[in-house]
């Protein structure tokens, strides 16, 4: 079996395992191939505009290969990533002596957990010990036969769109009718589409996507903190000292009031109001 | 040196006989296995999930744990919660709704080395005196069981301070919970920083004169016994510790008592069944299978299930349905508390992804037994939101919103950075029809039948979630917030505190323990989780599960006077 770090230095372009901050953007992945992974990258960033900068196709790509490499690239190790140093002994400031990242490398799987990853990518049917309950609540379709499908299918209705298209070269209005008919056709498809688009432009970057952290800078949010975190306790104070860029009990400075805009504000009133709850102003 | 994980192995591997074999190395396993070791027993720990802390065994050093502040690893791939394609579960509301009507999660808990409380942001507050004589003080209730508890808090009291001693929970001294009763004992730390986004909810609840306080939490918020204070990482509830600063009994009580040199942990060892003898009246060997798969048997003078309420009623229920079942109420009054969240959202930033989860918390709503005017609700925790791709699923899933719209939900955060929230920890009455038993035909990756919930709602808990609910939305207005939601009550319920189905008590014929946890039935067959709990009460269980877990411990080694074994006090 190749161990992780060999793996990426066989496949050369780094294709499923990139070190995070890396910026390198693929024409194919490690089992999409070139059109599959047009198709799928295009069809994130209907989901979500700003997916494709996160590069989630990567992340699905990742995960669609999961058993090439050795542990499988499942469970990031842990506990830390490097993105944050180690807090300074006297102030809790950050020091100069950051981590590793463990994220880098993945946790070995017990026979069990692998069976199910296993159901997961491949499907209930193809994994041996897998079926045990295929005739009670039918098979599990694996990742792998739900993405070729929908890839297929998304190239078979681009084509009743405008003749000789295949989805990565329609208008870009039309790759979105597309989406829609493929969604309804194919609704297990379409949810793996979704929660993993969201999973790669949203996850730890060691996964794949979230690609110099747009994910993180888009939505405010700080990512995973330790061991610098978001407050210290100081021996010499004997007491704890927030941390002033980030803190825990106050306001994030330079954070001010933000009024929702008036499509947000709809959706919030109605869910609001139909859960016997109010909106206040 | 191979670190100690190699062989699915933690403590003394050379341990061959042991005077007593535990199931289940979580909260409640934990603590009496600590208790036996120390008292010199032999003692076999078998834990059906993996190990993520390799050093736990390590005299020398803890070391690192696998855990991070990763949410695609702990979330999304549910790295130790209960996979549902290797233990699925089912559901009904009633017998009435057929065989099964979900497959999937119901309540399931994390399986690993150190049990559900390693993922629990570990709220810490002791149940008060009448929580344990509710049968006497609401009287007979339609549909439902509600029963005194056989152990009272007076006798309680010395083994909640020796639980809240010996893991290390932070708590107030002055300005604490004006309606908890008496501790002989302070908390050894105080409180760590509150969180922004709740401070904004106490400080409503304060003007409209409710008691909003510091949640008892057993984090540390000082150095404690070797492990580091709390650095508020905010990657908490859902979240193994990545400092250890979290006092999960893994790190607490089992590494204390991996080193008594006593205790031989086997982790990815699925107990399958208890042997009984041919009148059942003794256990004689317990099956399980190892992580290769292969079935192994394991022998001792006495056995613990501590696999958590729903797991060790169907694991007596799995050997054989008649064991320690005259009562018939093996499975029986499942409790889950019933959680009523009323969400308020802001136009201000709070960040609730920094801190401990919940930090501040308030019993003004826990109510009065029997009193018309103040129901039985429970504990509120002031909560907030913190994972990023769960708001974005939230939006996409639950809303249904893809697209520029999900992009502009994402960037103005309703649902995660402006979200502060109240979640009410309220009794849920007991009803024998609530229950867990074996699905007849779905199984589980093992080849064990799986397990089913039957549970539905009593009026008793909707009652106080009709009268509160509105009281909590009148604290969110006073907070500022632009909106307030009632979140509907979900079903399957998806709260984790799981209670009831070994109910202990005085009478054979009404209960399936006795007072110290053995089986009325069973010789050598004790329970020591949350399925002892005759009632729920209204506040976070897992320590007043360690402290009776403590209780059965101490029962066993030294039934003349259990509070020989206490040191904290």
């Amino acid at each position: 079996m190749l161990t992780r770090r060999r793996f990426v230095k066989l496949v050369g372009t780094g294709a499923a395992l990139v070190a995070c901050g890396d910026n390198i953007r693929l024409a194919r992945g490690v089992f999409l191939d070139e059109r599959g992974y047009e198709t799928i990258d295009i069809a994130t960033g209907i989901i979500f505009p700003g997916a494709r900068d996160a590069q989630a196709v990567r992340y699905i790509d990742t995960l669609l290969a999961a058993f090439e490499v050795a542990p499988p690239a499942i469970f990031a190790s842990g506990p830390y990533s490097g993105r944050t140093a180690f807090p300074k002994a006297d102030d809790g400031t950050p020091s100069s002596d950051f981590p590793s990242n463990s994220f880098a490398e993945y946790l070995p799987l017990p026979r069990i957990k692998e069976l199910a990853w296993r159901m997961r990518i491949f499907g209930s049917a193809q994994t041996t010990g897998g079926d045990f309950n295929d005739a009670l609540v039918g098979p599990t379709v694996g990742y792998r036969d739900l993405y070729t499908d929908g890839i297929m299918r998304l190239d078979a209705v681009a084509m009743t769109i405008t003749a000789n298209t295949p989805f990565r070269s329609l208008h870009p209005a039309d790759q979105g009718l597309a989406l829609d008919t493929v969604a309804s056709d194919a609704p297990a498809f379409y949810q793996a589409l979704l929660e993993h688009t969201l999973e790669g432009t949203f996850g730890a970057p060691e996964y794949g996507g979230n690609t110099l952290l747009f994910g993180w800078k888009l939505t405010k949010y700080d990512g995973d903190s330790a061991p610098l975190g978001h407050s210290f306790y100081s021996a010499s104070l004997d007491a704890y000292v927030d941390r002033a860029d980030q803190p825990t009990a106050q306001p994030s400075p330079g954070d001010v009031t933000e009024d929702f805009d008036d499509d947000v504000l709809n959706i919030l009133t109605v869910a609001a109001l139909g859960s016997g709850g109010k909106r206040f102003f | 040196m191979l670190p100690s994980g190699t062989a699915n192995i933690l403590g003394d591997d050379a341990l061959a006989t042991f005077d007593t074999i535990v199931i289940g190395s979580g909260a409640g396993g934990s603590t009496v296995a600590h208790t036996l070791a120390r008292a010199g027993q032999r003692v076999l720990v078998l834990e059906a999930g993996d190990n993520h802390f390799p050093g736990l065994d390590d005299p020398t050093s803890l070391g690192p744990p696998t855990f991070a502040n990763d949410e695609v690893k702990l979330n999304v791939r549910s790295l130790i919660a209960q996979d549902t394609l290797i233990e699925p579960r089912s559901f009904r509301a009633t017998i009435n709704d057929g065989d099964r009507t979900l497959v999937g999660d119901a309540n399931g808990l994390p399986r690993n080395v150190g049990g559900a409380a390693v993922h629990a942001d570990m709220k810490y507050p002791r149940f008060r005196p009448t929580d344990f004589q509710l049968g006497t003080l609401l009287g007979a209730i339609p549909d439902a069981l509600f029963a005194d508890w056989p152990v009272d808090y007076p006798t309680l009291e010395r083994f909640y301070v020796e639980i809240e001693q010996a893991v290390g929970v932070q708590g107030p001294e002055v300005g604490g919970d004006p309606f908890a009763p008496a501790k002989s004992k302070p908390y050894p730390m105080p409180p760590g920083l509150p969180m922004y986004a709740n401070t904004i909810l106490a400080e409503a609840a304060r003007r409209l004169g409710y008691h909003p306080f510091a949640y008892p939490t057993a984090v540390t918020s000082r150095p404690y016994r070797g492990r580091p204070a709390c650095i508020d990482c905010g990657f908490c509830s859902g979240y193994g510790c990545p400092t250890h600063a979290k006092s999960s009994p893994a790190v607490t009580l089992l590494r204390d008592a991996l080193l008594t040199g006593n205790v031989q942990l086997r982790f990815n060892a699925v107990v399958m069944r208890l042997i009984p003898n041919s009148t059942r009246t003794q256990i004689t060997a317990i099956e399980y299978m190892d992580p290769a798969g292969a079935l192994q048997r394991v022998s001792a003078d006495r056995y613990v299930l501590a696999a958590s309420a729903a797991e060790s009623a169907r694991l007596v229920l799995l050997s054989d349905t008649a064991l320690g079942n005259s009562s018939g109420l093996v499975g029986r009054n499942l409790m889950f508390h019933f959680q009523t969240q009323v969400i308020g959202i802001l136009r201000d930033r709070v960040h609730g992804h920094r801190g401990r989860s919940v930090t501040m918390g308030m019993s003004d709503f826990r109510g009065t037994p029997g009193d018309p005017n103040a129901p039985l609700g429970g504990i509120i925790e002031l909560a907030t939101s913190s994972d990023l791709i769960g708001e974005a699923k939230n939006y996409a899933l639950q809303l249904g919103k893809t697209g520029d719209i999900l992009h502009r939900l994402m960037v103005q955060s309703p649902l995660r950075d402006k979200l502060i929230a109240m979640i009410m920890q309220a009794e849920d009455a007991p009803q024998p029809t609530n229950r867990v038993d074996l699905d007849p035909a779905l199984r589980d990756a093992y080849g064990r039948p799986a397990l089913r919930v039957t549970y539905k709602n009593h009026p008793f808990e909707l009652t106080a979630r009709d009268f509160y609910a509105p009281k909590m939305l009148a604290i969110q207005q006073n907070a500022g917030a632009q909106f307030g939601i009632v979140a509907p009550p979900d079903a399957p319920s998806q709260s984790r505190h799981v209670m009831g189905t070994m109910r202990m008590g005085n009478d054979p014929a009404t209960s399936v323990c006795d007072r110290t946890g053995k089986l009325h039935d069973v010789g050598n067959l004790w329970c020591a989780d949350g399925g002892l709990f005759p009632t729920s009460s209204g506040f976070n269980p897992t320590l007043t599960l360690q402290a009776l877990a403590l209780w059965v411990g101490a029962n066993i080694v030294s039934p003349a006077d259990p509070t020989a074994v206490l040191v904290e006090s």
